[in-house]
């Protein structure tokens, strides 16, 4: 496996654009495919990365290294997905087509993006924004929540793929929510 | 903060004080912070943003490690429940067997949330199953009894405790033979039938989850643990989520539908299930999985899934060697038998059952449970293709057990009747070959025990006579037989299109019912309705009411028979549609349309004819969207029972082809109308009616569209083929004469065509009496005859007569009134008769504007006619904007006649002339010198 890696045992390797590639195409027709079939109201970020990630797995694909790195790659195409389509649907809007009014990010909330809400495209590209500076201040901690949002992993679950224990985890997303509200100048904003 | 310890401690800080109340926290702060603002003034932010994003986790399940489940004790309340011991374990729960003491004394299953997970996800899916459960009440459908919250604030819920075993199990420890195993199938299906309707999939469908206990003496099957099912109308339950370990995969593989399996794009519904059932009977029936893993290689099974065929039964079971023998007997027989057993009908359903698309399914649990019912009492199953000597295989089958006396007369009876019906179908009578019977006869033979089966060639009709003669007269001691029989002429007669002895038939068949059954009896109300459907046919639609009328008095008093009802009323919409009472028509069929949505469903062949005769009744009203939309629905339903070739499905094409083109949707109606005819050129072969009647509808069309060299030589094949058929007068060869004549009239032979409208007329006359529909047609074509050959007064006479027959039948909206109106119009400009003319326009605007679906076209022409008649009373500038404002319209469709294009463009060039618009009128000019080369 290739591919640059930074050496910390709370960071999972970095995916190959590969890999990347590969898993963002997967999400991005599973995401489409149940958004046209069912009409569910919500279609979590949850659901299709473990879907990807069973079907993956039955697969034997020897490709990820580790769960870690598989989810971590898994919320870093979410995370595209996401902003694509928040795009789509901004660009959509100025066309002058009538749509739903766009959904903030539920900050108090924060667990699992939502692919059936159209988001607004200004506090996705925020959050993104602020996640990156949280990187800069606390790696781990902007870890989880790019794995609890983007990737929809619970707190156990963000704990088993980092190797740390629960609360750990609970600790750093205690105040990285905190920290991220604060970034984002406020209150928290419900959907 | 510029360190990794710093930061640590600030967590650490924060999580501490985010635990504890607001004033208690100033303390902790003090601690930890001492000196450090910077530090307390971050801490303090931070909580204060903490705060008022609430808080994340429910306050009562502290967050922990997912652990194995910490067992609860014996004899721990739960609620007013005792535990008594645990039965199982799920995905994020444990189910315990426990006791109930007050209000019932019972045993109950109780399902307990795993104690220490928590988040809101996985909360919502526990709740969602158990809003499923709740939403259900059916005997094979474990019932919810109760929901709570423990001490400890884990959430459970009660449902009925169900002491039994695997359905697989229960079946091979009672050693249950074919039958009683597909009677157990059946229940399952009515069960999960009952989930779907609620909108409900339950996507887990296995034996585990499909227990059968006994109730008194007989066996009941309970579906359980709709854990992971998913509601997909309705209630607006969470979604739930699939399990994270690796391995434990959602669905048991080896249940798994093809979709579930690929995670496809097709999606997961109701037919999932189906497939689901599918295996389970597949196992029930040959003690074994269509698909098997070797090893733990869940990829190689979910790719088996997904790309074998399954082998077949008998396939299968050979493929067990040695354990063949032993699984034949759990089945109360022994190897041979159990092949023979399963071949054929059955190998036929399970193989429906487990299509890889979806859609080549059976469309419900109720479809595949009937189709089960039909395999049991010997009915031709939906599943094979209805081949003759497959019906008349069933039809003895059936019978075999009814005939006391006269055996052999019975099955010779039998097999010729139905044979010669049905081959009516495929083929016309007069061209059968003695070969052809014979064949028929070895086919026959194969199947039945040898009868006494003559060879000679004898006409169907004489042995049926013969047959009915008997009928009539012998068997008055042996009620049942009879009544067998009586239903085999009736269909032999019937299929043979002699409509009058069919009918006698019926009659007779209704005294037998009231002496089996008593007549209040629902028989006798079934056989009242087969009765108004004789007379209907043989266009006695009054008689027909009278019938249906008294089938409806026993009916309403009845508490079940609700198909009987809904077809008596289905029925008086088809009288009262013949007797051109459209609205009377159009209340009864809806009725029956949702009299039979409620008792047999929205995918049902009855409910589909129902909204078929909706559909004809709409198109008499000129309702022609609503129409369109509801022949739809029929065909489509149609195409999925029965598949392309069968006669109900050419009749809904054709109906639906029809509206098509009454909409002017002209392309679409074209090719389905070929595809019709090429249709029942193979299933009903060449001077068959039906046939006939195809290439008469596409003819006429194609006559529409101006082409004529396309038309003739199929109305003239069609003329052809229906004077044979009928020697005397026929609503169906009145039509094609009539036909004729107006091709003849478009190649410009007058006296001809006037000689066929004028057969034609006198036909429908005699058929009907002056004032009906059909003669007002023919009174029509005859004026435009008469238009041709230049004598309007008599062209004018003769449309006002159709125009007055019309209005007195149809809504004032329908578009045939406009049209009718226009061309009187026509006819009265050539008589210079102005004033009249405009009144009639008028009085036609008025009428088309009131129509729920506008015809663009109609109102263009009469607007342009109305036009006309204006200018020539002088007022040019009205007449300006109506002219201009419709012509382009009427220049732009196919099927607007060349010479009204014509006259529509010289009226624009006159009223321009008129108004001094010379260069607006030579453009039109032009355009209309352009259009006469």
């Amino acid at each position: 496996m290739s591919g640059a890696e930074r050496a910390h045992p709370t960071n999972p390797g970095e995916p190959t654009s590969e890999m990347l590639r590969v898993l963002y195409e997967q999400l991005r027709e599973l995401a489409h495919s149940r958004l046209r079939n069912e009409r569910a109201g919500t279609l979590r970020s949850t659901e299709l990365v473990h879907e990807v990630y069973l079907r993956l797995s039955a697969e034997g694909s020897k490709k990820w290294a580790n769960r870690a790195q598989f989810f971590s790659a898994a919320a870093e195409a979410m995370r595209r997905i996401l902003i694509d389509r928040a795009r789509a649907r901004a660009a959509e809007k100025r066309g002058g087509i009538e749509g739903r009014p766009q959904q903030k990010v539920s900050l108090s909330d924060l667990t699992a993006a939502d692919l059936a809400i159209d988001y607004d495209l200004e506090q996705i590209l925020e959050l993104d924004r602020a996640l990156e500076r949280l990187q800069a201040l606390d790696d781990r901690g902007a870890t989880v929540v790019r794995l609890r949002f983007y990737a929809g992993l619970s707190v156990d679950e963000t704990a088993e793929v980092l190797g740390v224990t629960s609360r750990t985890i609970k600790r750093d997303w205690t105040f990285a929510r905190a920290w991220l509200l604060g970034a984002l100048g406020g209150a928290a904003a419900g959907a | 903060m510029d360190n990794r310890g710093s930061l640590d401690r600030l967590k650490s800080i924060l999580e501490r004080a985010a635990a504890l109340p607001t004033g208690e926290r100033g303390k902790l702060l003090d601690q930890e912070c001492g000196q450090d603002a910077e530090l307390r003034a971050e801490a303090e932010r931070l909580l204060g943003l903490h705060d008022a994003a609430g808080s994340f986790l429910p306050s009562r399940h502290p967050d922990a490690i997912s652990a194995p489940l910490p067992a609860i004790p014996e004899g721990r309340h739960i609620g007013p429940y005792t535990i008594l011991e645990k039965i199982g374990e799920g995905g994020f729960g444990a189910v315990y067997l426990a006791r109930q003491e007050q209000p019932i004394r019972r045993n109950v299953a109780l399902k307990l949330m795993r104690a220490g997970a928590s988040s809101a996800q996985v909360l919502a899916r526990f709740e969602a199953e158990r809003q499923v459960l709740a939403l259900m009440d059916h005997p094979n459908i474990a019932v919810v009894y109760d929901a709570g919250v423990t001490e400890e604030g884990d959430p459970y819920f009660v449902m009925e405790h169900v002491a039994g075993s695997p359905i697989t199990k229960y079946a091979d420890d009672e050693r249950l033979g074919v039958e009683d195993r597909l009677r157990l199938f059946q229940q399952l299906c009515e069960g999960m039938q009952h989930a779907h309707q609620k909108g409900v999939i339950h996507r887990d469908l296995k034996p585990s989850n499909v227990l059968v206990t006994r109730a008194g003496d007989k066996a009941l099957v309970k579906v359980i643990d709709f854990g992971v099912a998913k509601a997909v109308a309705g209630e607006r339950l969470t979604q739930e989520t699939m399990h994270t370990q690796a391995g434990v995969v959602i669905g048991t593989p080896e249940y798994m539908s093809p979709e579930q399996a690929s995670l496809s794009p097709s999606g997961v519904d109701t037919r999932s299930d189906v497939y689901s059932l599918g295996v389970m009977l597949y196992e029930l029936l040959v003690g074994a999985l269509p698909f098997d893993r070797g090893t733990d290689d869940l990829l190689g099974l979910l790719q088996l899934i997904r790309d074998k065929e399954p082998p077949r039964l008998t396939t299968r079971l050979d493929s067990l060697g040695a354990a063949a023998p032993e699984i034949a007997a759990r089945r109360r027989t022994d190897r041979h038998s159990l092949v023979r057993r399963l071949r054929g009908d059955l190998e036929s359903i399970v193989n429906k059952a487990l299509e890889k698309e979806p859609s080549r399914r059976y469309s419900s649990a109720a479809t595949l449970a009937e189709d089960v019912g039909r395999h049991l009492a010997n009915l031709p199953i939906l599943a094979r293709s209805p081949s003759t000597a497959y019906q008349i295989q069933k039809l003895v089958a059936r019978h075999r057990g009814v005939a006391a006396i006269g055996a052999t007369l019975v099955v010779a009876l039998i097999f010729f009747g139905v044979a010669m019906s049905v081959m009516y179908n495929q083929q016309r009578l007069e061209r059968q070959k003695a070969e052809h019977i014979n064949q028929f006869l070895q086919e026959m033979l194969s199947a039945a025990d040898p009868a006494n089966a003559r060879g000679d060639q004898v006409l169907a009709r004489d042995i049926l006579d013969r047959a009915a003669k008997r009928v009539t007269t012998e068997f008055d001691d042996n009620p049942k037989v009879r009544d067998s029989l009586l239903e085999t002429l009736q269909q032999a007669y019937d299929g043979l299109g002699m409509s009058s002895e069919a009918t006698r038939f019926a009659h007779l068949r209704v005294e037998s019912a009231t002496q089996l059954h008593g007549p209040k009896s629902l028989e006798a109300a079934a056989a009242l309705n087969r009765l108004a459907d004789a007379l209907i046919d043989g266009a006695h639609a009054d008689s027909a009411l009278v019938v249906l009328d008294q089938a409806t008095a026993i009916l309403k008093d009845k508490r079940s028979g609700s198909p009987q009802m809904a077809s008596a009323l289905g029925l008086s919409a088809v009288a009262f549609h013949d007797l051109g009472k459209f609205s009377e028509s159009e209340k009864l069929a809806r009725e029956s349309v949702e009299l039979y949505r409620q008792c047999v469903g929205a995918q049902d062949t009855l409910y589909a004819g129902a909204v078929s005769t909706l559909s004809v009744t709409l198109e008499k009203e000129g309702q022609l969207a609503d129409a369109e939309a509801a022949q739809r629905e029929a065909l489509a339903i149609r195409k999925e029972a029965w598949g392309p070739d069968h006669p109900d499905v050419l009749v809904s094409m054709s109906n639906l082809a029809k509206l098509l083109k009454m909409q002017r949707k002209y392309a679409e109606a074209e090719s389905l109308y070929r595809e019709t005819v090429a249709t029942e050129r193979r299933v009903f072969g060449d001077g068959h009616p039906i046939l006939a009647k195809g290439i008469n509808n596409l003819a006429v069309l194609l006559k529409q569209l101006q082409r004529y060299d396309e038309a003739e030589p199929l109305y003239l094949e069609c003329l052809e083929m229906q004077r044979r058929m009928f020697p005397g007068d026929h609503p169906d060869l009145a039509a094609s004469i009539s036909n004729v004549g107006a091709l003849y009239m478009k190649q410009l032979r007058y006296d001809e065509a006037e000689k066929m409208y004028r057969e034609a007329m006198a036909m429908n006359i005699r058929l009907y009496g002056e004032d009906h529909l059909n003669v007002a047609r023919t009174q029509h074509m005859l004026a435009g005859l008469m238009y041709s050959r230049k004598n309007y007064p008599e062209a004018e006479k003769l449309e006002r007569e159709a125009l007055d027959n019309l209005m007195r039948h149809l809504e004032p909206s329908h578009p045939d009134i406009a049209v009718y109106s226009q061309f009187l119009t026509q006819v009265l400009f050539r008589q210079g008769k102005y004033a009249e003319a405009r009144e009639v326009m008028e009085r036609s605007l008025a009428c088309q504007m009131k129509a729920t679906d506008q015809d663009p076209v109609g109102l263009a022409w009469s607007r342009n006619l109305l036009g006309q008649s204006l200018l020539h009373g002088g007022n040019a500038a009205a007449a300006e904007t109506l002219i201009v404002g419709s012509v382009e319209t009427l220049l732009a469709d196919a099927t607007f006649q060349q010479r009204w294009k014509g006259d529509a463009l010289q009226a624009t060039v006159d009223v321009l002339t008129t108004l001094k618009k010379e260069n607006e009128a030579s453009a039109y000019r032009t355009r209309l010198a352009e259009l006469k080369k």
